[in-house]
């Protein structure tokens, strides 16, 4: 499941972990002096026979190096394993039980967390007197927290999910769902956990043992970092060999770590999957098959339509090969006219308004068909020309327009931006016809320093219709613009929207998995169904005469609703 | 430590959050106290012993006794507690074994010298890791994106101070650019240009090990906090206003993203600190980290202490720092805004 | 019939009086918000009660306190008579057996390891039936799938719930609850999530098993017309209280509250195709 770059970081880093490990088990066999021996003079330069050269009172270095691994992997490790275990309990104690259990054991994470960890480790570790046991102490006691407070968060999430719900509404108890439902959604984690944690726990050893904390008996690399330090040995020519192969050796394990974590780490949260293989800019990716551009300019009265899209055909590459998500796709739009594409969730409706807007991404890409604008092919347009074109000629109410709004700035900036972007006046006039802009989608003007979130559902879908006009476009595409919004304010944005449409002569397609809404919009209407369009009539007063079964089927289950009264509107 | 996850950290700032926070901060002091209280007095051998180091060796039972009494000793523990906090609270902080002076008066000493060396680190390795993050996700699955994610992964497995040596070594031995040791020149006297030129050669290398040791982190956050907003609708929506593709990536995406590095940034200041403590070591530069150093050779337990309680005073400053100023840079964390449900 | 007539129809299977319930906003306990207000209604054997309201009004948070997913601040829930929280912890497992729920989301609402014979049977296995008989759940399994016409059920016992689609997986849901032959279904927005084409038929097999086992439903939607069609009575929902109740066509003709009317309007906002094309099916008598 993963993406071949963290297939291929994971595999270099369980590599090198296995060598390192290997170097740990089988050190004692091959090395060739005892690392304690004085064998020979002071800083021999390496030779066959001392492969590493000697140190400064004439051990061989290359013994030291290889007996070293033991007791740097191992307090790594086992430091990684006790505070995994601690982590663990604590954040699924935390998680589950909640309470008083969870209020003392996050303040005592949280406490953990602001100390200063290195100093805390000095300071303990030096009353406690240096040693093995000491360090793996120490070390774990600074690494569980953070793991206590990742895997309670965890268990939150997966609480909340739908099917643990559902089993508790089923009547489960506690344990159940701890066995059977929480366990083996938060077991995946706990691994690149405890693999961050071994990543840290050996270069925290590196570091006691450097500052002189480590236990004197047994040598470590960063013990022998330590010695090298004080006895200044970046100041012989011996630095090289008494320096290097220690740091490397570190430097690889550590490596090795983080390369296997972040290789794990992707696999359970596909979310921070990039799309390595087909990294290929937007741009070229549409540029697939380069079309004529056709320049000529468009006379406004001739019957030739606005938008005029002849067999447009969008592929998703995937794993298993391209996916077609538009399949030959032609429809026209009139000016002034508004087309209504209905299609059930994954029909290629949204994937088409992408491509119209160029803003498709990879691994999605045009692979044939042309989408003349005013005679212009959208596909053959350079950086400058479609900068020009989008929000000014054809404009964009995006899918789920709640998140389409920039938290961080005012929507009067929102706004201004998007004008000052196509004309060329002062920033203070932009303001003032933003302003008017708000107004125009029923908004009063001191809501115009409103944040985002200031701002109710409905409110900010009407400030991205605000945005969609804000350059007078000739063509406006709405994708699913009520979705998601409670009814009543449904009906209010679509009232406001047919409203503008008829008043600005707008060009629109209204995109909507709804019949009933589309109809009561759309002066056409084409159904898609898998990526094809299957049907295309005209509608009269929201009638529309199917031809296809499935669009015969579709309006099978239109809603049917009477009220004998006419209901006043208020 | 973490490489692709971003862990935001929500900052909002109502009245009962600013309450929480602040009991946390000072229960986090209480804690450091009460381990400098309670260590020596847990720790194997007499008390005394931490207190006047080796000397108390050579002292007999009388004296003891004596010492005992003037130190509170014979009292109650929880006395003892009492006036430990209160010693604290008037900045006494109990003798140095090793320089004989009072705890306090080093550490403001050396204080300055780590600020001066880790000033400057801080804000070069934000700079660098959160222009090249984001270029990274800009880039995303190119090959300069592979290149730079596998190089700042590499670096950040490397020890700091193991950085510092490699610098040391070919900089400084080998090339003879910068010097290697202290942070003032042995000769000369104080002030003048010279003097300045001086401390910033010295200065050269700690900076660029600190930078390279902590830049990984920033970039690593700030690549995988981009890759996420550039998900984002808001993200689209610029695009489809027309704007270029700058505009798209700074002001919108990377503004977005830039929220999790900025707390991370602000927080690592207290872990630069706990950091400095080796590279401080490798430079034999006077900050307060080498201080800690010496007083682990030296076994001096009083300074050992003093140099623990800065240090966390430093996290939990930079700590309320970022409390004060992350609501300037997102506005749902300011004050008096309430987010209305739709 | 009116509203008189049903409710003597003897004891209510469930009946909810003065429920309360407030949420902390934004973690602060001082700033509570009250999401339910005196909610009191009942609903009988074998009935259909829809409760309708806009987002926001409330209505998930009473399937959650009816399923015992959240606690109410006070009032109390009556199942057939007896108070959940008056019981003991065992009797009110056992009481459980009776009531299930069918979710929103049917791509969250089933656990993704499992294959749809798992998540079928597991009520069966929380509730210690036929513990030791693998055979006779299977049965069970084979039986509630033919129930909800996902038949022949051997093409999807050993699925698992990413190879089903939308409205598949909802018919899943729904065999996981009617396993345990519940008398009542708590059906919280069931179609919302699935494709248009998809939601009658659903109402329909829900339909269906009400008149086969007598299965009483609390059915919440926002959509008037799937309500209009599947609902004996509606409730109307509106800032956490109940504005307007009765008998779903009084409810739908005439409309009392200024809330149902809003509610009204919008959804006629979306229907003159219909009233003008085939004018005969419109009334609902």
């Amino acid at each position: 499941m993963n993406t071949p770059i963290a297939r291929y970081l994971g595999f270099t880093g369980f590599a090198i972990l296995v060598f390192m490990l290997l170097l740990a088990i089988l050190g004692p066999f091959i090395v060739p002096y005892d690392p304690n021996e004085l064998i020979a003079p002071a800083f021999q330069p390496p030779s066959w026979s001392y492969l590493l050269g000697t140190n400064d009172i004439g051990q061989d270095i290359f013994s030291e190096l290889i007996m070293s691994a033991r007791v740097s992997l191992l307090v790594g490790v086992v430091s990684a394993l006790i505070a995994t275990l601690f982590g663990v309990i604590a954040g699924l104690v935390a998680g589950y039980f909640g309470g008083w259990a969870e209020t003392i054991l996050m303040r005592l994470v949280d406490v953990k967390l602001t100390l200063p960890f290195l100093p805390l480790m000095i300071v303990v570790a030096v009353f406690l007197g240096p040693g093995l046991i000491t360090q793996i102490l120490v070390i774990a006691l600074v690494i569980w927290a953070p793991m206590a407070r990742e895997l309670r968060s965890q268990v939150l999430t997966a609480r909340r999910r739908g099917f643990v719900e559902a089993a508790e509404a089923i009547g489960a108890g506690g344990r159940y769902i701890l066995r059977r439902h929480l366990l083996p959604n938060v077991t995946p984690l706990i691994i690149p956990q405890f693999v961050r944690a071994a990543n840290t726990g050996i270069l925290m050893e590196t570091s006691l043992s450097f500052l002189g904390l480590g236990d004197p008996t047994v040598k470590s690399w960063g013990m022998m970092l330590f010695y090298a330090n004080s006895r200044s040995a970046f100041l012989t020519d011996a630095w090289l060999w008494w320096l290097l192969p220690p740091g490397i050796c570190i430097t690889l394990s550590v490596l090795s770590f983080s390369l296997l974590g972040y290789a794990l780490e992707e696999r359970v949260r596909p979310r921070l999957r990039t799309s390595w293989r087909f990294g290929a800019s937007e741009r070229s990716a549409n540029k697939v098959r380069p079309l004529k551009r056709e320049p000529q300019e468009q006379d406004p009265e001739s019957p030739e339509p606005l938008l005029s899209v002849q067999q447009l055909s969008v592929e998703y590459v995937t794993a298993n090969g391209a996916i077609r998500a538009v399949d030959s796709v032609s429809f026209s739009v009139r000016r002034g006219e508004v087309l209504g594409i209905v299609g059930e969730s994954g029909s290629g409706k949204t994937t088409m308004a992408a491509a119209l807007m160029q803003l498709l991404k990879p691994p999605g890409r045009l692979t044939g068909g042309r989408m003349l604008f005013a005679g212009n092919d959208l596909a053959s347009l350079d950086a400058a020309e479609l900068k020009r074109l989008r929000n000014n000629r054809i404009a964009l109410i995006p899918q789920a327009a709640m998140n389409a709004l920039n938290p961080v700035y005012t929507v009067q900036k929102q706004l201004v931006e998007a004008i000052l972007a196509h004309q060329k006046i002062r920033r203070s006039e932009a303001r003032i016809r933003a302003n008017h802009l708000l107004q125009l989608v029923g908004i009063t003007p001191d809501r115009a320093r409103a944040y985002p979130h200031e701002l109710s559902g409905g409110m900010r879908q009407r400030v991205v219709i605000a945005i969609a006009l804000a350059n007078n476009p000739s063509l406006v595409i709405a994708d699913e613009p009520t979705t998601g919004l409670d009814v009543i304010v449904q009906a209010e944005i679509l009232e406001l929207l047919t409203d503008l449409q008829s008043r600005l002569e707008l060009a629109m397609i209204f995109i909507s998995h709804d019949l009933s809404v589309v109809l009561s919009v759309a002066d056409r209407i084409a159904i898609m169904l898998e990526g094809k369009i299957v049907d295309q009539s005209s509608v009269n007063s929201g009638v529309f005469h199917p031809n296809h079964p499935y669009s015969q089927r579709l309006q099978a289950a239109l809603p049917r609703l009477k009220s004998k009264h006419t209901i006043p509107f208020s | 430590m973490h490489i692709s996850g971003v862990r935001t950290r929500g900052r909002s700032f109502s009245s009962r959050r600013l309450f929480i926070r602040i009991s946390q901060y000072i229960l986090v002091v209480c804690v450091a106290l009460t381990i400098n209280f309670t260590l020596p007095r847990l720790a194997p051998g007499d008390p005394l012993n931490y207190i006047l180091g080796d000397e108390a060796n050579s002292l007999n039972a009388e004296q003891r006794q004596q010492i005992y009494r003037e130190l509170g000793l014979d009292r109650s523990v929880l006395q003892q507690y009492g006036d430990y906090l209160l010693g604290t609270l008037t900045f006494d902080l109990g003798d140095s074994i090793r320089f004989g002076r009072p705890v306090s008066e080093i550490l403001v000493e050396r204080l300055p010298w780590t600020v001066l060396m880790i000033g400057p680190a801080i804000i070069l390795s934000a700079l660098l890791g959160i222009v090249l993050g984001a270029l990274a996700a800009w880039k995303r699955g190119k090959a300069g994106d592979a290149s730079l994610l596998t190089g700042m992964i590499i670096l950040e497995s490397m020890p700091s101070f193991w950085i510092g040596m490699l610098l040391i070594a070919v900089f400084a031995v080998n090339l003879g650019w910068f010097p290697s040791f202290g942070a003032v020149p042995f000769t000369g006297t104080e002030g003048g240009l010279a003097y300045f030129v001086e401390v910033a050669r010295r200065l050269v290398l700690p900076v660029t090990t600190i930078t390279l040791a902590t830049i990984g982190s920033n970039f690593l956050l700030t690549r995988a906090s981009m890759l996420n907003t550039l998900g984002e609708d808001y993200v689209q929506m610029a695009e489809a206003k027309g704007l270029s593709e700058r505009a798209v990536l700074f002001q919108h995406a990377l503004r977005n993203a830039l929220l999790p590095v900025y707390t991370n940034v602000t927080l690592s200041l207290g872990a630069l600190v706990s950091g400095a403590v080796t590279v401080e070591t490798v430079f034999a530069y006077p900050g307060v980290g080498r201080l800690l150093y010496e007083s682990v050779l030296a076994r001096d337990y009083p300074l050992l202490q003093g140099v623990f309680l800065l240090i966390t005073i430093g996290v939990i400053a930079a700590n309320v720092l970022a409390d004060l100023t992350y609501p300037l840079l997102d506005p749902r964390a300011r004050s008096g805004t309430r987010s209305e449900v739709s | 019939m009116s509203v008189d007539v049903i409710s003597s129809q003897g004891e209510p299977i469930l009946q909810l009086k003065e429920i309360r319930k407030s949420f902390d906003r934004h973690g602060a306990r001082l700033e509570r918000s009250m999401v339910l207000k005196d909610v009191e209604c009942f609903i009988h054997r074998a009935e259909v009660v829809g409760l309708i309201g806009g987002s926001g009004t409330g209505k998930s948070t009473l399937a959650r306190l009816i399923m015992g997913l959240e606690r109410q601040d006070c009032g109390s829930i009556l199942f057939e008579g007896r108070d959940l929280e008056q019981v003991t912890a065992r009797e009110r497992q056992a009481m459980r057996r009776f009531m299930q729920m069918v979710f929103q989301d049917p791509y969250d609402s089933l656990a993704q390891g499992l294959t749809v014979e798992e998540i079928v049977a597991e009520p069966l296995i929380i509730h210690r039936i036929h513990r030791y008989d693998r055979k006779k759940r299977r049965e069970l399994v084979e039986d509630a799938l033919a129930e909800v016409a996902l038949a022949p059920s051997s093409l999807f016992i050993n699925r698992y719930p990413h190879e089903l689609s939308g409205g598949q997986r909802q018919r899943v849901a729904l065999a996981r609850a009617l396993i345990l032959r519940p008398r009542l279904i708590i059906a919280d927005e069931p179609t919302s999530m699935l494709d248009v084409s998809l939601r009658l038929e659903l109402i329909d097999l829900m339909k269906r098993l009400r008149e086969r086992h007598g299965i009483a439903y609390l059915y919440i939607t926002h959509d008037l017309a799937l309500a209009h069609r599947f609902c004996d009575r509606l409730l109307v929902l509106s800032e956490g209280r109940i504005v307007e109740q009765g008998l779903a066509n009084e409810v739908i003709e005439r409309p009392r509250h200024p809330y149902t009317r809003a509610l009204m309007q919008a959804a006629m906002r979306f229907m003159p195709a219909i009233q003008s094309s085939n004018p005969v099916e419109l009334t609902a008598k």
